[in-house]
């Protein structure tokens, strides 16, 4: 188990550029994110206040370089835990191909740099950009990606977490991921 | 775009997706009106809901912490999870004594493990072992964990799928074809072994991103066939995980035999050559039942119709697949498994002969269809006649203008008509009213040897010329029979009406010696080249020209086991041009080569070393450092310092080669495998197995594919196999390796040949004798 000053401890060597670091930590990560997920649906003991763990509330203050922050609604938390995910994934996407570019090594060895999902890097790196766009004409449907995609969240919860009806979310994300398809294919961007 | 035109698509774009994909031609017909810039893009984005990709699964469909990533387990120690299905989890895990060799871990997942997993379990692991193919990931080892689960460990195949990895790479349809033939040709070694895998499906097929070989994996689900009544093999079906692919039959829980693999087989190919899945299954959402409906009763688009509605598909890609391909794949993915092809092997024969543009059995065979096959195989052919033809002629009339005046004035009117005649004669074999029945190259080479025939009786040299050139068409074209036909009609035309020799009729001897060998005639072959030198040799030609016909002597000569005449004829050859090009031409490289091949195959190294030497300085000079013709000349060097224990030297040569043709031939030239074969060899003789494998494996997938089971070239690296498993003490498997090299080889190259006597040196040494 990971105690609060080994995540700081590996928030700084990641940091300064040590990919190791964000490996160790994230398995914890991902755990964290999927219990706290759990116990919002579940709404666990009433009453209950949402927070986060002190590991997934520390790298998201890292990430975002933001100082605290509030969720007023289970909404907003999911919303919290989605970006989180996301910014982890691509920014260790993003690194990754970085660094095995300017190494001018093509394929590092797995066991030095191993990916965080089976999603491949630039894919991520794409969707990031395509989410990106897709956010700014059309937020909802951003948001009901992010959380299928990176918190994991099924339809039906999608659906509860949003307060709107299964079938739209299963409509909204159809035309969602069409959207997304559109830019991934890097054609003529919009607006 | 604005904003408000965004709002209208994504608005229409819903309701459109709300019709079944039959009624929304209409619907957009209602809807766009005369706006054709909206139409193309929503049928664009329409033809995207289709698309299946990473955006499907969220980022912890595989990864989520993992109690078994970073554990010891036997020797070994996992690193990452790879994968994860119903029953277990497969890691990538590297030994412990050795971090360099990356494996494929599968281990049980706790709690998981009931007789009846560990039971399949078990069959995996047999099945595996018994499944020796260069496009089957292989089982390395297998044991039990602490706590008591089982565990495989497989060869770690760092690729892609299958799907993806034609997609990135944007690979034309013929290498997509060629991929799944490798893939074919593992699925049929497992039905052989009667194992129906039963989950075929991209995913489990891997592509290396170093050597771009297809390798077969997950056998979890496969089971092995029992016979059952009227002789059918068949296995209990089991509902797979992957509706997509699996067949009718599987998904109603029916028997399941190698017919299922055949249809899954045809999913694969349907997504590989349109991009889509032939059965829209819809939203991941839909009922179970309305999959299972969908799968049995819906029929398939023809794949060429997908592409066509395919608004980002390439426009020739229709054009491609109509015909033969929609044959092949719906055939593959009948509902009933009686109707689909009998085996694996029918369906990767039909696509063999697609390939090669023979008539394929899965298309009615009617006549027309069979007529334009042939014109369209000979597309290239039918240029290369007309070519020819147009070359004829103008010979004919440049002879004329190298007659002496007088003889010229005289006949020249009159060779102009004659060849005008014979021209239009031809001509008329492309005029359809003059023809009856189909217009084939084969019917207009025919017609013009009638032509020939018929219209320059009287003029024998001519006739003779061009029989002899029609028959270089022929043997182009692969029509054997005919090329010695006319070759040989050609001759004798010559003989009645030429007095004595001539250096035409040497070189045509020479052209029907090389034919006869070609085809299998050593006997005649032996004679015509024989005639050929003697001819040479009474016309006082006795320099460059007659090279070509010594050379070919002697390499048919050598095959046969003549070593001693091979030598000499070999030598008047080195000697010749010596004298004719002196000491630095590629000529004499050649010559050079061939001697010092000779000298190796009889085993007197330290002759042919200076020989090859000298051929491949000679080749650097003259071509540069990365032409083939060096590579050639350093994989053959390469082998005599091998043999005469120069090793380190050897490799470096092999390397060499091996870089230079894997850059000019492509990764999968039966030459690179050749070289590959060598130098896997050397490493084995080494003692470093490891390093030998995946070049051993590389050159069986091409021999495999490129050459036929007779093959002595193939029987070798048969028997490498065979030795590289004595080794490893895989005796089991060594055997049968051997014996088949070991017979080929004999029959091949003789029993006396140098390849015979290793291939049962190895056999003598794995039964234990001296």
């Amino acid at each position: 188990m990971l105690t609060r000053s080994d995540v700081t401890r590996l928030l700084d060597e990641w940091g300064q550029g040590d990919p190791d670091a964000l490996d160790q930590l994230m398995p914890a990560v991902f755990d964290e994110v999927r219990g706290l997920a759990r116990r919002a649906l579940a709404r666990e003991a009433p009453g209950h206040t949402l927070q986060p763990t002190a590991l997934v509330h520390e790298v998201y203050l890292r990430l975002s370089g933001r100082r605290s922050v509030q969720w007023k609604n289970r909404d907003q938390f999911f919303g919290f835990l989605a970006d989180l995910m996301r910014r982890i994934l691509v920014d260790h996407a993003r690194r990754r191909h970085a660094t095995k570019r300017g190494s001018g090594v093509p394929d590092l060895p797995l066991d030095d740099f191993l990916p965080l999902t089976h999603v491949r890097d630039p894919d991520l790196v794409a969707l990031d950009d395509a989410l990106g766009r897709l956010a700014r004409t059309d937020p909802r449907k951003c948001r009901i990606v992010e959380l299928h995609f990176f918190v994991g969240l099924s339809q039906d919860e999608i659906a509860d977490v949003l307060g709107v009806s299964r079938n739209t979310i299963v409509r909204e994300m159809r035309k969602a991921k069409i959207w997304l398809r559109r830019h991934l294919d890097g054609e003529e961007a919009d607006g | 775009m604005t904003p408000a035109r965004w709002q209208e698509i994504d608005e229409l774009l819903g309701r459109a997706l709300d019709h079944t994909a039959a009624d929304r031609p209409r619907f957009l017909d209602g809807s766009c009106g005369d706006d054709r810039g909206l139409r193309r893009e929503l049928e664009r984005l329409l033809a995207l809901d289709e698309r299946r990709d990473f955006l499907d699964e969220s980022v912890f469909s595989v990864h989520a912490a993992d109690p078994d990533v970073g554990r010891r387990i036997g020797p070994y120690e996992t690193r990452a999870l790879l994968g994860r299905g119903g029953m277990g989890a497969v890691y990538l895990a590297v030994r412990q004594d050795d971090y360099t060799q990356q494996v494929a871990l599968k281990l049980i997942k706790r709690g998981m493990d009931s007789d009846e997993i560990l039971r399949r379990f078990a069959a995996e692991r047999q099945i595996l072992a018994d499944l020796d193919h260069p496009n089957v990931a292989h089982l390395l080892d297998g044991g039990t964990t602490d706590d008591g689960r089982p565990f495989l460990v497989m060869e770690y195949v760092e690729g892609e799928p299958l799907d993806r990895y034609c997609d990135d790479r944007a690979l034309s349809v013929r290498r997509r074809l060629e991929l799944f033939l490798d893939v074919c040709s593992a699925v049929e070694l497992a039905h052989r072994n009667l194992v129906v895998h039963r989950d075929l499906k991209p995913g489990n097929i891997l592509v290396g991103k170093a050597d771009g070989i297809p390798k077969l994996l997950d056998f979890g689900v496969a089971k092995l066939l029992e016979p059952g009544p009227a002789g059918v093999a068949t296995a209990l079906g089991r509902r797979p995980m992957t509706l997509h692919y699996a067949s009718p039959e599987q998904v109603r829980g029916q028997a399941v035999t190698t017919a299922s693999d055949v249809y899954s087989l045809g999913v694969v190919l349907y997504q590989l050559l349109t991009g889509r899945l032939p059965n829209d299954l819809g939203d991941p959402d839909t009922a179970e039942d309305e999959k299972v409906r969908r799968i049995t009763e819906q029929d398939p688009r023809r794949p060429s119709t997908m592409a066509r509605a395919r608004a980002d598909a390439p426009r020739q890609l229709a054009r491609r697949l109509a015909g033969d391909l929609d044959a092949i794949v719906l055939k593959a993915l009948r509902k009933e498994p009686g109707r689909r092809y009998g085996s694996v092997e029918q369906l990767a024969e039909d696509l063999r002969r697609h390939l090669a543009g023979r008539p394929v059995t899965a298309r009615a065979g009617t006549l027309g269809y069979r007529a334009g096959k042939f014109a369209r195989r000979h597309r290239r052919g039918l240029t290369a006649a007309v070519l020819a033809l147009i070359a004829l002629a103008s010979m004919v009339l440049l002879r004329g203008q190298a007659l002496d005046q007088r003889e010229r004035a005289v006949r020249e009117h009159e060779r102009v008509s004659r060849v005008t005649d014979f021209l239009s004669g031809v001509m008329d074999t492309f005029d359809p009213d003059q023809t009856p029945g189909e217009l084939t190259v084969l019917a207009i080479l025919d017609r013009n040897r009638e032509e020939i025939a018929a219209s320059l009786a009287d003029e024998p040299r001519l006739q003779a010329d061009l029989l002899d050139r029609l028959g270089a068409v022929y043997r182009k074209l692969g029509f054997f029979e005919q090329a010695r036909d006319v070759l040989e009609e050609s001759l004798s035309v010559s003989r009645r009406h030429v007095a004595g020799d001539e250096p035409e009729v040497a070189l045509r001897l020479n052209n029907l010696g090389v034919l006869c060998y070609d085809h299998g005639d050593e006997e005649k072959a032996v004679d015509y080249l024989r005639q050929a030198i003697e001819m040479r040799r009474r016309l006082g030609q006795e320099g460059p020209e007659s090279v070509r016909s010594l050379n070919n002597l002697a390499t048919l000569l050598m095959h046969r086991g003549e070593l001693a005449e091979a030598e000499e004829l070999y030598r008047r050859g080195v000697d010749v041009r010596i004298r004719s090009y002196g000491l630095e031409h590629p000529y004499l490289a050649t010559s050079l080569r061939s001697l010092g091949n000779l000298y190796w195959v009889a085993g007197d190294f330290e002759r042919a070393e200076p020989l090859l030497r000298r051929a491949l300085e000679i080749r650097r000079a003259a071509y540069g450092p990365g032409h083939t013709e060096v590579a050639a000349a350093l994989d053959k060097l390469a082998s005599v310092l091998d043999a005469v224990g120069r090793g380190d030297e050897a490799e470096a040569m092999w390397n060499e080669a091996l870089a230079v043709r894997r850059t000019k031939l492509g990764r999968r030239h039966v030459l690179v495998a050749r070289t590959q074969k060598n130098l896997a060899e050397y490493l084995l003789g080494q003692g470093e197995p490891a390093s030998a494998a995946p070049l051993l494996e590389a050159a069986l997938a091409t021999f495999y594919r490129e050459k036929p089971a007779g093959d002595w070239e193939r029987a070798e690296a048969e028997g490498l196999l065979g030795a590289y498993w004595a080794r490893l003490g895989h005796a089991a498997r060594a055997g049968p390796c051997l014996e088949t090299a070991y017979a080929t080889l004999a029959q091949a190259r003789g029993e006396q040949s140098i390849y015979s006597r290793k291939a049962l040196r190895r056999l003598r040494e794995l039964a234990g004798e001296p």
